[in-house]
């Protein structure tokens, strides 16, 4: 990465003036501040700039999506600079995801030609958010150091409630869909993508620990108005790497290779968290659930996807019809010779 | 259990892909996939929209059916589906494109053609 600097403005129009020369970079200027922010810089700058607009990173809330949205955003542009407002959390948790985020934008954005602003409101930012600025900006600490502070050592105090799934002993691959399914009947009273989402995180977890743990593997969902968690426990041993999931591969290498679940992993829940008691070890993974706008937004999609899938269907039908047509007339042709 | 049904068009064959293609079923998908003979010009079109379920390893399997066929394959994916991306990054050889629809499919592939 060329540069992941903080800058923190005591007014809107010291952001713009920021904006302003960040702008002199080779490359587009891309924006993820509020929208506010986002129209008031573009309104500023000259007509036909090369600037684009995104969604402010969530990084307080699922850091795993924010980084793999700059990543693609890098790809797709070549060098860019990228000024952004990175959401850094109302609560502790958040803040801790918000930290391992900008640490992570050091692991994963490192080899890219890109400028990365981070801008924080400096008359309602918290004081612990400022506080932690420089560990991953300037002249920034060891990443690895960064997220290994950051990681959860113990074990966690399970939620106070039952949970409402416990599966114990799998032994077996073949178990992954039956207990997928129970996951996924559990999480029934979530929004669509909040349960396809944490679905897909359970199912790679589950994945790795029968591919690369020891049996048996244990799994315990919680479901709340809130959140929803899930544990899942093996009897090997593990891994104790921070950084895995956020790394572009496995060990810094070809995501092609190996790494890939636990990428998707991060980006499919809030929180990935991990520890080893002397004989097991758990991978945790949580996710908040209050999200009506996903509720609203995948309803539409889904029934507009399975419009589609009708029309398709028939489509290759009347393809398919439009072949086997083809091939009678080629045979007839060949027996009946054509009217003059 | 996952299942595939065959129809063979013009210019191409679509696999369309029924179940769940996850760590499980992904070495069987991808051996019954790679079984189907192809006619030389033919694309592959893999339709995975009625797929209940894809995990990483399915996406992986369908990397290797495309690079077993050695053919431009096209797979047909639900917009918006979280895999999508995927697909790209663990293609090594770029030769799998995603679509949303099959017509789109059947568009790519005749223009494919030599």
């Amino acid at each position: 990465m060329s540069s992941h600097s903080a800058f923190v403005y005591g007014s809107p129009d010291e952001l713009v003036q920021h904006a302003l020369t960040a702008h002199r970079s080779p490359g587009p200027l891309v924006l993820g501040c509020s929208p506010r922010h986002n129209a008031l810089i573009t309104a500023a700058l000259a007509p036909g700039s090369d600037a684009r607009t995104l969604t402010r990173p969530q990084a307080g809330t699922r850091p795993g999506t924010a980084i793999a949205v700059l990543e693609r955003l890098v790809r797709e542009c070549g060098p860019v600079t990228v000024l952004v407002e990175p959401d850094h959390g109302a609560t502790a948790a958040g803040t801790t995801r918000w930290r391992r985020f900008e640490a992570a934008c050091n692991l994963t954005l490192a080899p890219r030609a890109v400028t990365l602003i981070c801008a924080f409101d400096g008359r309602s930012t918290p004081d612990a958010v400022l506080a932690a600025l420089a560990e991953s900006h300037g002249h920034h600490d060891d990443p690895e150091a960064v997220l290994d502070r950051l990681a959860v050592r113990a074990p966690l105090v399970p939620p106070p409630a039952d949970p409402v799934l416990v599966v114990l002993g799998s032994a077996s691959i073949d178990d992954l869909g039956p207990i997928r399914r129970r996951v996924s009947a559990a999480l029934g009273v979530l929004p669509v993508l909040a349960r396809t989402d944490f679905v897909a995180a359970v199912n790679e977890v589950l994945t790795n620990a029968h591919l690369h743990g020891r049996p048996p593997v244990d799994t315990r969902l919680w479901v709340s108005p809130d959140f929803v968690e899930c544990r899942i426990t093996d009897r090997g041993r593990g891994f104790g790497d921070a950084g895995a999931g956020f790394r572009p591969g496995a060990g810094g290498g070809d995501l092609r290779r190996a790494g890939a679940g636990l990428r998707l992993t991060r980006q499919t829940c809030d929180d990935l968290d991990t520890w080893h008691t002397a004989t097991t070890f758990t991978v945790r993974l949580s996710s908040a659930t209050s999200s009506t706008h996903d509720m609203n937004h995948n309803g539409a999609i889904a029934r507009v996807e399975a419009a589609q899938v009708r029309a398709d269907a028939a489509l290759t039908r009347a393809e398919a019809a439009r072949v086997r047509a083809e091939a009678t007339r080629e045979r007839l042709a060949g027996r009946i010779a054509p009217p003059h | 259990m996952v299942r595939i049904s065959r129809t063979d068009l013009s210019g191409g064959v679509v696999l369309t892909t029924t179940g769940a293609l996850d760590a499980a079923t992904a070495a069987a998908w991808q051996f019954s996939a790679a079984q189907h003979d192809l006619p030389p010009g033919h694309a592959l079109v893999l339709d995975l929209r009625e797929t209940d379920f894809i995990a990483i390893a399915g996406v992986r399997a369908v990397v290797a059916v495309a690079d077993h066929h050695d053919r431009e394959t096209v797979v047909v994916l639900a917009a918006g589906h979280h895999l999508r991306d995927w697909i790209g990054l663990l293609d090594p050889r770029q030769r799998v494109r995603v679509v949303d629809r099959l017509g789109h499919a059947l568009v790519l592939f005749r223009q494919l053609q030599p």
